[in-house]
């Protein structure tokens, strides 16, 4: 009688992951391409926070330039707190940037920034974050993120294996009224993403750039999880001109991670000037 | 001569802005008013490939990363670096062209993480200019030797903590920079100045560290700063023999000026410093209170003779109350700076006259103490890619101003600079254009600097001094226009 039980309820919860894993699917295969945009957006990424970054720089020459940087962030409900230290090379090292980033898009962004050859912390206008970040193809908007209410998302295709991953490939236009702010915010005409089904993690992305016609290409790689989140821990960005390649900035990720205690005293401009 | 270089480089740079500018924004409307689908040609590849291959970097290119701290093996926790610099100059304007620097420097920095709160940092550098050497020492005088020639000095040393979340302490000599302005001083009264060439002073070199007591914390959007000030060397000037002669506007065969009297240093005298800070979304506002040292000195009658006067270089306090402030709105940012300034000691230009009038020595009176009422206001724009504009414009009102003072009632100073940076910011062109009182002076500095390696990089331009104002701050500098060159490598 209790075998049979335990065979029952064995079989019951056999049924009920199926119906919860073909639920799943089902709801997968359903999303359009902004609900992919949007669960990729709002991807558990931690409350907090914390990890180094190299930047390795390559021009076409071949002659390469390394940056390394610690990286903290911490949420505040949907706004962020972000503060980044540079390590190297030696002529920068100790300058810091600030950023409070608000959801509200009736808020403009706070910045600071921090010289240590001047010993001050000065506040900048950031509206423009279509700039590079720190002379590299990444701009200020790929590594804070871009406003995904501010695009029209549709599919190119719904299935499309890279390195054996199943992955949705999706066209991005900015909204015809929004078309200005996009371009003032990131610079792009146009993107394309290669987003994983599994994890909603974006795996390579193309875009096109306002600005000297030119094409960001973004690959990223070492994908694995960290404290449980998934986590990128490679990205190469490379700008073409007419098919040629013009610079290539590749990040390296070490030491991550999240969810560590992180006191609101740390996004100060006094903890600026004191450094690490 | 002078101004007409002057003249061709502002309006060299005044053709390249009008031909630029509206290039820039008729190609900016025309891309603007392109519809979408125009936009995207031009571009070689635009549309989706299913096997579109992404540019791969050269297996060739090294691409290890070494993901450890980069702190002494000697003891953990120590981190060491430095600069080596070198500066050159040449004066080309003037009857005797010579390289008027030849200067080696080497700064050392150390830094000491105690723990998680505390921290010790120190630097100090150490020079030798060899134009010295070149242009033979019997041409100066041995002031001018002394303080110009080599010198080893201790920069900062401090010792920094956090007491708690909200309070943290900073012990030592340290640089303490309040205000807005970049260029102009009204509230950045705590530490004295390198001012002993006008426009070509590194940024690194610009305040000098003194010994403070610097209490800070942060509650919400307030954080304060309290400060005590225990050491008053005065800005850096140069003397006699000097291209840039602090005095060279009185100096005359009839006056001598001796050496600097300055403030006794420690705990007798000190200066104090306060500021509060409101920070809101997009912007902040200060207040500043402080009763610090002039870093500028006046002088005294020290001795009346037969064969003129003698003066002596002193310095005296001032109190200082003002308010300034920030706002973003875009890509620009405004800033403001306004402060009242009681008991400041203005010099007096009828020094020889009481004298032939019969005052008593001990009653000439070199100097007035005056109040000054100063405000600035400026902005930065850098909502054209890779470009970053800075402007701040600055007036000085004396109170209760006479006659027989040498400095002006009303003196007026604008700062324009312009940086673009290209080629993933290694190389960056800078323009740095002052204009003092208009009329009364301009200086004009163009330079590019280009980073080589990581940490090397190599500085080269011009600056440009004309004056034609015999009272101008500036004027005694006319002829002093330079080539300059620096290589700096960080390590």
């Amino acid at each position: 009688m209790k075998t049979k039980q335990i065979l029952i309820f064995n079989l019951l919860i056999t049924l009920l992951l199926i119906a919860f894993a073909s639920t799943s699917l089902l709801a997968q295969s359903d999303l359009t391409a902004s609900q992919v945009m949007e669960k990729m957006d709002t991807r558990d990424n931690g409350m907090t926070r914390t990890s180094d970054i190299t930047m390795i720089l390559i021009n076409k020459n071949k002659q390469q330039r390394k940056r390394k940087i610690k990286n903290i962030s911490k949420d505040y409900g949907k706004d962020t707190k972000g503060i980044i230290f540079f390590l190297s090379p030696a002529d920068v090292k100790n300058t810091a940037y600030m950023s409070f980033d608000f959801d509200d898009n009736n808020k403009e962004d706070d910045s600071w920034l921090y010289l240590p050859a001047l010993k001050k912390v000065k506040r900048i206008a950031s509206s423009d974050k279509s700039g590079s970040f720190m002379g590299s193809d990444f701009s200020y908007s790929d590594i804070n993120g871009i406003t995904i209410e501010d695009w029209d998302y549709t599919f190119i295709k719904e299935s499309l294996l890279i390195d054996d991953i199943d992955t949705w490939v999706v066209q991005g236009l900015p909204k015809a009224d929004k078309k200005d702010k996009v371009l003032n915010e990131t610079g792009y005409l146009k993107s394309l993403m290669w987003v994983r089904k599994d994890n909603f993690m974006l795996v390579k992305a193309k875009y096109w750039v306002k600005k000297g016609r030119k094409i960001k290409y973004l690959k990223v790689e070492d994908i694995k999880k960290t404290d449980n989140i998934w986590t990128p821990y490679k990205m190469t960005m490379t700008t073409t001109v007419k098919g040629k390649i013009e610079h290539t900035s590749l990040l390296k990720f070490s030491k991550v991670q999240y969810n560590k205690e992180i006191d609101d005293s740390y996004f100060t401009t006094r903890n600026m000037e004191r450094g690490l | 001569m002078l101004t007409t270089i002057f003249k061709t480089s502002i309006l060299f740079w005044l053709i390249i802005a009008i031909i630029i500018s509206p290039t820039v924004i008729t190609l900016n409307a025309f891309a603007d008013s392109q519809p979408e689908s125009e936009e995207l040609q031009g571009f070689t590849d635009s549309e989706f490939e299913e096997s579109d291959s992404f540019p791969e970097i050269d297996s060739d290119i090294d691409l290890a990363v070494d993901e450890e701290e980069e702190t002494s093996n000697l003891l953990p926790g120590l981190t060491l670096g430095g600069f080596f610099k070198f500066e050159t100059e040449y004066g080309y304007n003037r009857d005797h062209k010579e390289l008027s620097k030849v200067k080696t420097t080497l700064f050392l920095e150390s830094d000491y993480k105690i723990n998680d709160q505390w921290k010790i940092k120190g630097s100090a550098n150490a020079f030798y200019d060899f134009a010295y050497f070149i242009e033979s020492k019997d041409d100066f005088l041995k002031k001018t030797l002394n303080d110009n020639e080599y010198d080893i000095s201790l920069k900062e040393l401090y010792i920094d903590g956090k007491l708690s979340n909200q309070y943290s302490l900073k012990l030592g000599r340290q640089v303490v920079v309040f205000g807005e302005s970049d260029y102009a001083r009204i509230l950045d009264v705590i530490n004295p100045r390198d001012l002993t060439q006008p426009g070509l002073i590194s940024v690194e070199d610009a305040r000098m560290p003194v010994s403070i007591i610097r209490l800070s914390a942060g509650f919400d959007k307030w954080t304060f700063d309290m400060t005590s000030i225990h050491e008053h060397p005065g800005s850096l000037i140069f003397g006699t023999g000097s291209d840039f002669d602090y005095y060279a506007s009185i100096r005359s065969p009839g006056i001598k000026i001796l050496d600097e009297n300055r403030p006794e240093n420690g705990f007798r005298s000190p200066g104090f410093a306060a500021k509060a800070t409101k920070s809101f979304n997009g912007g902040d506002i200060s207040f500043v209170a402080a009763n610090t040292y002039d870093d500028q000195p006046y002088l005294t009658l020290n001795a009346v003779s037969p064969s003129g006067i003698t003066l002596r270089p002193e310095y005296d306090k001032y109190k200082t109350f003002g308010i300034s402030g920030n706002t973003t709105k875009g890509s620009s940012l405004f800033k403001f700076e306004t402060a009242f300034q009681q008991n400041i000691k203005l010099m007096r230009n009828d020094i020889f006259k009481q004298i032939y009038s019969g005052v008593p020595m001990t009653e000439v009176k070199t100097t007035k103490e005056a109040d000054k009422l100063a405000f600035l206001a400026g902005f930065e724009y850098t909502g054209i890619s890779n470009l970053r504009l800075n402007f701040e414009a600055q007036a000085t009102r004396i109170l209760d101003w006479e006659n027989y003072l040498s400095s002006e009632e009303n003196e007026y100073r604008t700062y324009l600079q312009a940086t673009y940076y290209m080629m993933n910011d290694t190389l960056e062109l800078d323009l740095l254009w002052v204009n003092i009182n208009p009329g009364h002076g301009n200086i004009l500095r163009l330079s590019s600097k280009y980073d080589l390696l990581d940490g090397l990089s190599i500085e080269g331009g011009i600056i440009f001094y004309q004056s034609q104002h015999t009272s101008s701050a500036i004027y005694s500098y006319n002829g002093q226009d330079r080539f300059f060159l620096r290589i700096k490598y960080s390590f």
